[in-house]
């Protein structure tokens, strides 16, 4: 993310078949927060996102915020988002990338700054989570929603492969 | 009636009539199947998070709904009618390549039956009638489908162009004397651009339907960024 008189930091994203990994980066581009699905940015502060799939083509869309901005394998393309009034914003997969493309939404949440530097220092302090996710854990927490629903992951390392589902 | 009056001189014919009626038919066949599936698409899609189609099953038909309206409606429709109207308009017997206008009908005919017998098998082209790459290589896709996507696209594009060279020379060669180029109906105009245009756009298109199989079966990397695709 970008703030635009002192420390930048960058929030890159990275799509998978079917969810959204977005990280939120220091200055020297060590990982400070990940999250699933999400993303969370302060109110009226250009942020710059830095995008690249790892698999297919996708295409990262939130239509009240911004066009569309194609995530391709290879090329890091690069996105800077101003969001005016706080809320809560949908986003969707534009590009066609499989058997659920047509489920694989997120959102983008706009706080105040106190919000949402109290947010950050919230997630950075968030410990590894240490319960193993059982299936039936697991379905518990993705099968009784609506499939078209982003569910909120969060955690401070990210380990190949992990996701939701 | 002439060819046609018997089976086999109708499987035989290069008269540019019957060709062009050959056409016509056939390609109003497809946009009928093409036009079905795009009604389950909208089925589909009337009411949010309906069960009617499978994931799958959706990729499949809207695929084959793109792929079926643009290759094998679209472009053979008019195929249909510059093969009817070009001899007749310029005042010659026949086209200027009678057995390749045969020959591009036939190729067009069968590379839509050999796309839809995916269908029968349950493996219709599923990646968008764009089949963009990661997503329809070998890794992300790997059964057939679009297999049968690349090798009809295959013999379609080929279809397609050998016709278009056709109209180009019959429409440069084959005038009736005194038709010059400024007097020749409007019609013809068209043909002749929208042929050009195919045949600088439509190789290009066999060529890559042709990397990609050879990606997906061949192991090659004419697709992959990694390696300088």
């Amino acid at each position: 993310m970008i703030l635009p008189v002192f420390a930048r930091r960058p929030i890159v994203g990275y799509p998978y078949q079917w969810w959204w990994e977005v990280q939120y980066l220091e200055r020297d581009g060590r990982e400070q927060v990940t999250t699933a699905n999400e993303i969370h940015v302060p109110v009226g502060r250009p942020v710059e996102l830095d995008v690249i799939s790892r698999e297919v083509i996708h295409s990262f869309w939130v239509p009240q915020l911004h066009g569309k901005i194609d995530l391709v394998p290879g090329q890091v393309n690069r996105m800077r988002l101003v969001v005016d009034q706080p809320g809560t914003y949908r986003g969707q997969c534009a590009e066609f990338c499989g058997l659920q493309h047509a489920h694989m939404s997120l959102l983008v949440i706009g706080d105040p700054e106190d919000q949402f530097e109290a947010w950050l220092a919230r997630e950075r302090a968030r410990p590894l989570r240490r319960r193993r996710p059982t299936p039936r854990r697991v379905s518990r927490s993705f099968c009784r929603r609506p499939a078209s629903r982003v569910t909120r992951c969060a955690g401070r390392r990210r380990s190949p492969g992990w996701g939701p589902i | 009636m002439g060819d046609a009056a018997h089976a086999v001189g109708w499987l035989t014919t290069v008269d540019h009539k019957l060709v062009g009626r050959g056409y016509l038919a056939t390609a109003f066949l497809f946009l009928v199947a093409s036009g079905i599936e795009a009604l389950i698409v909208r089925l589909q899609l009337a009411r949010p998070e309906q069960a009617l189609l499978t994931p799958e099953a959706c990729n499949q038909i809207f695929t084959m709904h793109g792929v079926t309206m643009i290759f094998w409606y679209a472009a053979p429709i008019l195929s249909g009618f510059a093969n009817y109207l070009i001899p007749l308009m310029i005042g010659a017997r026949d086209m200027a390549f009678p057995r390749l206008n045969a020959f591009s009908y036939w190729a067009f005919l069968l590379s839509g039956l050999f796309l839809y017998g995916s269908v029968g098998i349950g493996q219709a082209p599923h990646g968008g009638w764009f089949a963009y790459v990661p997503l329809t290589s070998a890794e992300f896709s790997p059964a057939l489908n679009m297999d049968f996507n690349n090798l009809a696209l295959l013999f379609l594009t080929i279809s397609t162009t050998a016709g278009a060279v056709n109209f180009i020379v019959t429409i440069f060669r084959l005038r009736a004397p005194g038709m010059t180029v400024s007097r020749m109906p409007l019609f013809l105009y068209s043909t002749l651009t929208i042929s050009f245009v195919i045949v600088f756009s439509l190789p290009a298109l066999t060529a890559a339907v042709v990397f990609l199989e050879l990606d997906r079966r061949w192991g090659t990397r004419f697709f992959d960024v990694g390696r300088g695709g």
